[in-house]
This record gives C-alpha cells, structure tokens and sequence, in this order.
C-alpha cells in the first residue's frame, strides 16, 4: 500500500513530516529511512519495527507505549563511542542524518537475548529483592550478589570517554515565563506579549502546537498546525517575546528560578557554526504559566508491555502527526470518550480497528452509532484480561455477559484518561490533591507567581486551554504592569473533555497479576504492588522505595497514579487519601555536560596569572596551581635530574648570593582612614597601633573562636594609612573578614578598606647580594641603604626613572630581603629590570618550593601549620596576644583549653639517620608503643631537604612538644610503610640569632 | 603611588614599558568610540590612563560627595549607577566606594604643575587607591552584546532594568566583575589576573554572533 521502499507502514498522505526529503539512519546495526519532522520512534515504526528494547529486570521485549517524553519502555542508546548517550527516549529523538541508536538491555541482539532467563527466576526479583533476596553470606553482597545484579538490571551503560561536545549556560529575565506551547500556552504567551511584556515560552517539542499537532481540530477553520504556525509566526514577531522550541524545563526554584535545556545543535542536520550540543538556561521570570498540558494514562492488565500496546493518544499522534500506521489490525481499549477520537483517526488513515472495547456499560448512544456506522465491533461493558503473543497477537476479552473471547490484532490502543503533567508545581514543596471529578491529581498550592491553564490543571478541553491561556496571560501580564485586552478566541471544531470512567482494577494475584505491569520502566507489576502491601509497605513513599514504582528516566509519568490506586483499592483508603509522591528536580534527564556548561577541564575555575607571568614562563618555571593562582614552582635548568636538584639548587643561590620570586598572589589591602589604627588593634592579636610610619610588622589575626585566622605583615605608610598583606590563600576570606569588622563590629570607626591585590605586582628579592641588586634598580640608591631602609622598614621610592615603588625590608627567608611592589602594569618590567640588574650577581630566579623550604628553615608557620585548628601558643606565638587591647578571639584564645600544654605545639624534627627522608603527613608515636591512633602524639606538618643543613628537616605539631626538645620519636607514616626514628629540635634551623636579617 | 614621570622620560628607561593586562587587542580605542550597530557583537579593549578607587570619609559622607563634585565636575553617583563627564567616569564599585576612570595620563594632567590628576582631592576626606593596572576593561557592543554577555551574567540588562547609567557588581565565569552601560553597549572591567579568562569566555560567548575585533 505505501509507496515508500523501506517504509511500509508510513501513510501515503497527511502529516507534519517532509516526504520531499529523507534521513538515513541506523538502528541495531541495520539501515533505516526517514523524514524531517520524524522522532526515532515514529520513522522505526513506519519501517515496521515493533521491538524497541527489553525491560530494565526481566529483559521482556518492549516496544513503543508513547508519543513523547513520558515514554518509559523505548529507551535507546543514542551516538557512539564517547558521545554514547543511554536511556535515551525514542519517542523525543528528532530524526537527523546519521543518526546511530542501538536498543538495550539484550545481550547478544534484541530478538535473541539470553538474560531473558531472568524472566525464569522472576520470583527472586519481586519488590524488595534487593533487601531479601542477597543478604546472605553477607560478603556475598558486596563482590558477588550486587555486580551480578547490576550487570542484569539496569538500563543502559554511559559512555567511559569524556564527553566531546561543548555547552554552555544563558540566564534570561522576563515578566512571563511559558512553560508549554500547546494551545494555552500559545494563548498565554500571545495574551501577554501582545501587551509588550517580556515573555518567553519554552516547548519540549521540535516545533510548537503540543495535543494540536496530534489531533484532527480544527480553529478558525484551519487545521489545527496551519492555526499554530500562525500564532508562533506572532510570537515570533514581538520583539520582547523569545521562543525556545527544543527547550525542556527541567526545574523551579526560588525566587523565580527556572532551569531549562535547549538542544541547540544537538540531533540537528545543520547545526549553526559555534552551536553548543545544549545550552542550559536559567530563566529569572516573575511570572509563569504552566501550559504543559496532560499525560495519558495506562490500564493494568496481564502482557499491557507488550510490543503493540499503545496509548491511544500516542496512536493519534503516529496516525495523524507522523502519517504512521502503529498496527494493521488494531483495536482500542477505551473506558472514556476520548478513547473514541482514535476511531476517527483510524478510519482516516483508512485502517478500522478490528473492534472497539469500551468498559462502560453506559455510552453515549452518538458512539454506538459511529461504530456501527464504520462497521465495527463494539464490546461495551468488557473488560481486558490479558495481551498474548511475543509481539502483541491477541487479547483475551471477558465481555458484559462475562465470557471470555479472544480476539486476534497487533496494536492495542489503549484511552484510560488523562493525568495533569503537574510534577513541576511540586517543585517547591507544594503537593498535588485529588480530583474526584476527573478522577485524577492537580495541582494544590503552585509556586509563588504560578498560574496553570489548560490540561495541566485538569481543564482537558480545547476551549478550556484556550480560555485559560487568553485569562492567564493577560492576567501575569497585567501584574507586571503592562495593559491590554484578551485575544479573540478562535472559532474551534473540537469536542468537549467527554465522559470517563477509569479502570484502576489489576488482577492481584495468580500468574496475571506478575505480567500486568503498573511501572514497565521499572518493572513493577501489579503483584509488586500486593506484596508490597501485604508487607506493610502501605504509605506512597513507603510504596515508591519497597517497588522503585515511579523511578528511572520517566519519574513515572505514567506509571504513578495506576500504582496508587491499586494500593487504595488494597487498603480501602481511596486515591485521595493515599495521595501522591512528590516531584523534584529535574523533571527530565539532564546531561552533567549542561550543568558544567564551559567549565570544564582547565576552565572549571578561573586562572589567575600574575603580570609576571609571562616572564616566568619564558624563564621555563614549572608552575603551580595555589587557589585560581598560577605561581611558579621552581625553574628547572638544563641537566636537573629532578625537582629537588632544582630546588636545592635555587635555595643555596638565595643563601649565597641573590634570588628573585614572584610574592605577587598574597593579599594587600589598602587600610585608610582617622580610625585606621585603633580597628587594626581590633582586627590583629598584636598591637598595631604602635607601628611608627615607615616601618612594617608581623600580624597575627584569630577568629572569633580564637583560633589563627591569617597572618601576614601590617606596614604603616602615613598616620591614617596603613597596607595589609595576607596569604594567598586566605586574601578573599580576610577581605570579608575586615569588611565585617569594619561594618558590622566597628560602624562608628572611619576606616575604608580597598584591595589592592590586583593593582601591584610584588617581587621578594632574598639573599646577602639583595641590597646590591635593589639599589641598581632604584632611581635613588641611597635611600636603600642599611641605615636608611633598616629591618622591617618601608619606603616609597621610584624605579626606571619615576615609576612609583614601594620597597619593604621583609624577609620570609632569613636572609637580607625586600619586597619590591610596582603598579601591575610595571610588573613585566620589573622583573625583566630585577633579573638585568641582578647578573652581575647571578640572580637566581625561585618558586614556591625553595620559598617552603627557606621558611621551614626558619620555622615560619604556615599553610600547613595555619590549618584553621591550630592556636597562637601551639606556634609558639602565645606572646603576641597583646593583653593592652581587645580584639577579635581574645575572650577564647586565652581559655585554658586552648593553651593547654598537652596541645599538638610546633617544633622541629630531624631524621636520626640523617640519610633518612621525612615526609609531611607521618604521624609521631613514641618508640615503644604500637603505632596505633590510641598512641599518637602529633604529625609532621611540612618537610624539606636542607641543603644547608644537609638532610631532611620538618615541623611538626606534638603533644607537649616545646617541652620535649631532644626526644627520640617514631614518625610513621602508614600510608608510605615508613617508620622512621626522629628526634624533636627547635624549629628554627638555621641563623637562629637573625643575624642575617639585620646584615 | 601615582606614577608621576614626565612623558619626555630619559630614554635609558624605556625598557620600564607599562604594559595592559592583555596585549592581544589593539590597545588605543577612544572611549567615546561609537559602537558599529552593524556588528552583531564587537570586543575592544579600553585601557584608560588612570584609574583611582575612592572611598569617602565614614563621617563625613555628604561633605565628601560635595567635594568629589566639586573636583571631578561630576555627582558621585548613588549605589547601581555611574556619572561620567567627557570621556571620565566615576563608577559606583561598592558600599562608600566608587572608581574613578581618567582621560589623561598622569603628568599631562590639566590642572598643571602639581601633574597630579588627583590634585585638589583631600586624602583626609577620600581615601585614593591607585587602581590603574588593577583591571582590565572591555567594551562589548553591538546588536547582541546583551545576548552575549548573558551567557554567564546572571544581571537583567534590558533596558528597562539596565538603563544608560546603570552599574553593577556581579561574577561572570566565577570572576567579579564590574559591569555597566557604556556607549551603546557595555563595559566591563576584570581584574587583571583573570583578564585572558574573561577574554576567552567573551570570544567563546560572542562566537555564534559573528564577534567581530575592533
């Protein structure tokens, strides 16, 4: 009959599908041929093709149930390789040239798979099983019982390769949101965007008209679609009203929140050039109208999964949408009048069904009358008892009389009503109530701001839509302040919602009772849902984790409500007492690819580079991430076998003559204001406000709860004006930290705080040549000298002929050192300036390694000794908490608890065998106890190889360590199977008398 | 610290160069520039002479303000909003703080001997941070710029929103940022250090609208 080779269930004529023009496509490894305008689903079944997967426990063949996203059996996997994409719906896959699906769950092919076996142990895998069946031997569980398990049930496998294609993220803002493009949504969104409010409506669907594209109405005397386009071609013309077909929303969050999916180029022919594969998009409306119309339900009977047994509303749309014929001989199951337009779709496509079962005793006699008019059997008062055949074959019917009576077909069309595509108004908490009238849920209480039109709030009729969206729209759009009137409702030829009266009987027991499945995704039957309650497991969230009824990719669209109503009818509590699970986010699968957007990979978090950057770069460092920053590590030469030779190399250059490193990263906030003095007092532990101008000094700040907080160095550049330096790490944090102080604690001080981090490049210049090498590069050479720029003084100078420069003699080293900062826009200068002047001395460029190494020399704390749990007496810095002022953490650090002599306290270890490496992380036991954590004394915070020295030296954090100087301990560090005798010191290795500080 | 050097500057220094945070894009674009409407999207660097952060004194706000107009001929402008007089704006940037974007390099200032753009401003009435090399700004105009922008901007920039004056403090890619209407289209400053992330993002961003260098 059909005129297309490869296509023999596809109409000659009639729907929204481009015959001019084919896509290839393949399937299970064979070739298949369809249209623009197809979904997977519809192009394999004008092929023929009924077997779309087996089911996620049994492995039964499974076909195609829907026409849309609620599809819970034709899941596919879509793409290979690394762009493998599981679970993904036939049914909303638009067509596109190339495209490669495979079916899962079957090993070795569809037709013939042999973890259909499953099927004979069924009994193991009723509800609960996994709670039941593998408990015992319980180690069993873990490396048998569950990898089994998980290799036979599931769906199917994700890809193993980073994901290839690219995403990225949008945010828009408008007055009304749209959440659906059918009839009141298009209403809604033309009410309102006719008023010149910003509006944007978002469809799941390749092309807007939702229920309209399926069905034969018809508005203003176009057909349905022509009505449509002409509505989106307005829309598509306001120029505050953005549409976004392929665009699923996923979720609602507060404050007008919604989180939405756009497949830009994604299962398009032609995608445009820099087209990401999705866009995510947050959408900001203060407004919203839910338009996402009704999902159809099924009925519960014994073989309802399978391949042939349709919704009817889904046999609609392949009829009249995609001009496919589901079945040659098909008959429909209906227990509403709805059911009944299938009829007229049938007999449009010119196949009849071979009967109509309608399980009303009482019909509408203008029914009566159409079947027999088309000559069609009509069974009324008969109920379905089960579906047989592989692939559907026949049914077995017990008619009014309460006979049974088979009767041969291949589709099944089955009209049970229709359920609210509600699951978005619970988003935010919000339940779902019972609708006596319609037999189904809608929606309670709705987000703030949401309206609900049409189907979504049980309103099924088209008139109904179209009222709602008109009233809604201009109603949100009225709200945001905009005027105008309603649209004209078109003249429409559809008929009314019509009569219904829902099946919710199952056969619970017997051998139809474990074939009638209520969740086919997850393949819960009807007798799942009886042991269930038989054991207790009776409430609807009890309910959902005992049977997995209503999990998965579907979130059970379909399967929900015919679950709790057979629970209702086993307890006698009735569906509204029952009552519904709640919905969250998201209610379609997203891909973790949309989350991430462009963050990924090396842009996951923004880099920060110093202006040195460049330079260092030339200069070959290796570099290293310290927060966003890149710092440079250490800068290997020529012939350096390993890291450690460098950074021996660059620490005994700095020690002997002159070194250069990049201080750039740490925090300098800019303190000025009358009060400036007296809030620093509050902010530091030590007194502040003694600092003479000119001169810096080591700060010490603790939290409110005592604890070290951050330390760093406080210069004081006029009377009211002072820099603060921070570590790296912490430079946002005690930027806060201030802002708090400054706004919260102390409103009355006239205190200003800027940072300046970004505005200077810094260079530590470190070793006995560093003043040489300073004084080549300042304009005034003298004003360096030791007595006019003494220890921890600050001066003001310019570089390069009257470049600002701001030189401190600080050192973190031990040697003579200064730090250098210049606008950042010199700091490429600089350093080129620093490493000029410095050849004569054989300046030696260091990263973050040497700089640890040299601080541990000095038993500086840091990082790893400022970890959040450490106090000023566990550093030995007890003697800074200034008892003249208070400031913040004072009441708490001076607590006992937290100068307790028993604390972990800072010293130094060595190796006894000094050949012997120490490692960062070792935990220090005594020599004579088993190395277990009853017996830990402490750890080992930070190690380094001394070259100086000549061994392995750390700091270490140990129970009474100041007083235990000289003591032989065991560091062990379990995770390396080291253990190795160290002997506690003083934490300062070298130059204990700062000598060369001062030099 | 403000860098004070004559421009006819001893030639042995040269190699003391100021250098933007990106070198990528030309550097000179005027900042009155009108923007090509027929671009979908254009990118430029603007890099202006000066740039001083400003905080006023906690107590003496109003007097403050006074003189901050007095000074720069222009309001300081109230949280969410910039002033601008020719081509220097004063940009809000925080609680009491705002940025002060300059014309001319320093040394070549009009006010005349003291070649000290801030000459005038009392340090005890507002603080002055120099800010010059601190930030990176783009100019992004163009038809979509908005379109652009709102890949990873959460801030509404309609015009009825965002309006001609309007300023705000907001991350884009996980980077602060300053962000305010500037011409036809937008400016946005970035701290120097993320200056080549936020350019990636931008080119990235504008990719689907044909960006277009200036």
């Amino acid at each position: 009959m059909s005129g297309i080779p490869g296509q023999p269930r596809r109409l000659a004529e009639g729907g929204l599908i481009d015959r001019a023009r084919t896509i290839e496509f393949r399937f299970d490894g064979r070739d298949y041929r369809g249209h623009p305008g197809d979904t997977l689903a519809s192009a394999l079944l004008a092929a023929g093709v009924r077997r779309f997967g087996r089911s996620f426990k049994y492995h039964r063949l499974r076909g195609v149930m829907t026409a849309g996203p609620e599809e819970p059996n034709a899941l596919v996997t879509l793409g290979e390789g690394a762009r493998r994409e599981p679970n993904t719906r036939a049914t909303t896959i638009a067509l596109h040239q190339g495209l490669v699906a495979e079916s899962q769950n079957r090993w070795p092919s569809l037709d013939v798979d042999l973890l259909s076996l499953n099927q004979l142990i069924a009994p193991f895998l009723s509800a609960g099983f996994y709670y039941k069946t593998f408990m015992w031997p319980r180690a069993f569980w873990e490396r048998v019982y569950e990898p089994l398990i998980r290799r036979a049930a599931g769906l199917g496998r994700a890809a193993q390769a980073p994901d290839p294609d690219h995403y990225e993220k949008a945010v828009a803002h408008c007055d009304l949101l749209v959440i659906g493009a059918g009839p009141a949504g298009l209403m809604a969104a033309l009410a309102a965007g006719r008023t010149g409010a910003r509006v944007i409506i978002v469809d799941e669907d390749e092309r807007f008209g939702g229920r309209l594209l399926s069905e034969a109405d018809r508005l203003d005397g176009l057909a349905a679609p022509a009505w449509v386009d002409g509505i989106a071609a307005e829309l598509g013309s306001l120029p505050e009203t953005r549409l976004l077909p392929r665009t699923t929303l996923f979720g609602i969050y507060d404050g007008g929140v919604h989180g939405a999916v756009e497949r830009v180029a994604d299962q398009r022919d032609a995608a445009p050039a820099h087209a990401p594969r999705q866009r995510m998009w947050r959408i900001h409306a203060r407004r919203t109208i839910l338009a996402t119309g009704a999902i159809e339900r099924p009925m519960v009977f014994s073989g309802n999964d399978r391949p042939g047994v349709m919704l009817a509303g889904a046999a609609r749309s392949y009829l009249t949408r995609y001009a496919v014929k589901p079945a040659k001989a098909p008959v429909i199951l209906t227990s509403c009048d709805d059911g009944w337009r299938t009829l007229d779709a049938l007999v449009a496509a010119k196949t009849p069904p071979v009967a109509i079962i309608d399980s009303r005793e009482m019909i509408d006699p203008a029914l009566v009358q159409a079947a027999k008019s088309a000559g069609i059997p009509l069974h009324t008062g008969a109920r379905i008892v089960a579906a047989h055949g592989r692939d559907l074959a026949r049914i077995s019917i017990r008619t009014a009389s309460g006979a049974e009576q088979k009767l041969a077909c291949d589709g099944l069309f089955v009209a049970n009503g229709w359920n609210p595509n509600l699951a978005l108004t619970s988003h935010l908490g919000d339940r779902p109530v019972y609708d006596e009238a319609i037999a189904a849920f809608v929606p309670g209480q709705t987000p703030p701001g949401m309206a609900v039109a049409g189907a979504a709030a049980g309103r099924f009729s088209l008139e109904q839509a179209l009222t709602d969206g008109a009233r809604l729209g201009i109603e949100a759009a009225t709200e945001c302040g905009f005027a105008g009137a309603q649209p004209a409702l078109p003249v429409i030829e559809a008929p009314g919602a019509g009569a219904h009266k829902p099946i919710w009987q199952a056969p619970l027991s017997g051998k139809h009772a474990k074939t009638a499945f209520v969740d086919q995704q997850n393949d819960v039957t009807a007798a799942d849902i009886a042991l269930a309650h038989r054991e207790g497991f009776r409430a609807v969230e009890h309910l959902k984790r005992y049977t997995t009824l209503g999990m998965a990719t579907d979130q059970g669209k379909t399967s929900n409500l015919p679950g709790l109503a057979i629970m209702a009818e086993l307890t006698g509590r009735g569906i509204a007492q029952t009552g519904t699970t709640m919905f969250r986010p998201p209610a379609s699968p997203v891909a973790i690819g949309a989350l991430a957007g462009p963050h990924r990979g090396n842009r996951f978090r923004p880099t920060r580079r110093t202006p040195g950057h460049d330079w260092a770069q030339e200069a070959g460092a290796i570099f290293v991430e310290s927060g966003p920053w890149l710092r440079a590590q250490y800068f290997p030469r020529d012939g350096e076998a390993d890291w450690l030779t460098s950074v021996d190399r660059e620490v005994s250059a700095v020690r002997a003559g002159v070194g250069v490193c990049d201080v750039t990263t740490l925090g300098k906030i800019d303190v000025q204001g009358r009060d400036a003095a007296a809030f620093l007092d509050f902010v530091y532990a030590n007194l502040i406000s003694t600092l003479p101008v000119g001169k810096a000094r080591y700060g010490l700040m603790l939290r409110e709860d005592g604890f070290i907080f951050d330390d760093g160095t406080v210069a004081r550049i006029a009377e009211n004006h002072f820099l603060v330096s921070t570590t790296t790490a912490n430079a946002a944090r005690v930027m806060q930290h201030m802002e708090l102080c400054a706004q919260w604690h102390r409103p009355d001080d006239d205190v200003r705080l800027t940072s300046i981090s970004e505005a200077y490049a810094q260079y530590a210049l470190a070793g006995p040549r560093a003043r040489d090498v300073l004084a080549a590069i300042v304009d005034e050479p003298d004003a360096v000298s030791a007595e006019n720029l003494p220890y921890l003084g600050v001066r003001d100078l310019t570089v390069g002929g009257g470049v600002p420069a701001r030189i401190f003699r600080l050192s973190f080293s031990g040697e003579l050192a200064y730090e250098i900062a210049v606008p950042a826009q010199y700091g490429d200068a600089a350093i080129r300036a620093i490493m000029a002047a410095g050849e004569t001395f054989r300046i030696t460029p260091y990263g973050t390694e040497a700089l640890g190494v040299m601080r541990i020399e000095k038993g500086h704390a840091s990082g790893p000794e400022l970890n959040g749990q450490t106090t000023a007496h566990d550093l030995g810095l007890g003697r800074m908490l200034s008892k003249k002022k208070d400031f913040i953490g004072k009441a708490m650090a001076l607590r006992p608890a937290l100068t307790a002599p028993e604390r972990p306290r800072l010293v130094g270890i060595t190796p006894c065998d000094p050949g012997q490496r120490l490692r960062a992380g070792a935990h220090i036991l005594p020599t004579d106890k088993p190395a277990s954590a009853a017996h830990d004394q402490g750890w080992v915070t930070s190690v380094a190889h001394s070259p100086e020295c000549g061994h392995w030296i750390g700091l270490a954090l140990v129970s009474h360590g100041p007083e235990r100087i000289g003591e032989t301990l065991r560091a062990v560090d379990l995770l390396r199977g080291e253990d190795i005798a160290v002997r506690l010191c003083d934490p300062v290795f070298i130059d204990k008398e700062g000598a060369r500080l001062h030099g | 610290m403000v860098d004070r050097r004559p421009a006819d500057r001893d030639a042995t220094h040269l190699a003391w160069k100021p250098l933007a945070a990106l070198r990528e894009l030309p550097l000179a674009m005027a900042s009155d520039a009108p923007c090509e409407l027929d671009d979908d999207v254009f990118i430029a660097l603007w890099n202006p002479p000066v740039m001083i952060g400003l905080s006023p004194r906690r107590d003496a706000a109003e007097q403050a303000r006074a003189h901050l107009q007095a000074c720069l001929g222009m309001p300081a402008p109230e949280p969410g909003r910039t002033s601008r007089r020719g081509g220097e704006r004063l940009v809000w940037s925080g609680l009491d703080q705002w940025l002060f974007i300059g014309e001319s390099a320093p040394g070549e200032s009009a006010s005349g001997e003291s070649a000290d753009w801030s000459a005038g401003l009392d340090p005890d009435l507002v603080a002055m941070t120099d800010q010059t090399g601190a930030r990176a700004i783009f100019r992004i105009g163009g038809r979509d710029a908005a379109e652009a922008l709102a890949k990873g901007c959460f801030v509404d920039l309609h015009p009825r929103a965002f309006p001609q004056d309007a300023v705000a403090i907001t991350a884009i890619a996980h980077i602060g940022v300053i962000l305010w209407r500037e011409g036809d289209g937008f400016a946005l400053a970035t701290p120097r250090s993320t200056a080549s992330d936020v350019l990636h993002w931008l080119t990235e961003s504008a990719a689907e609208f044909g960006l277009d260098w200036n």
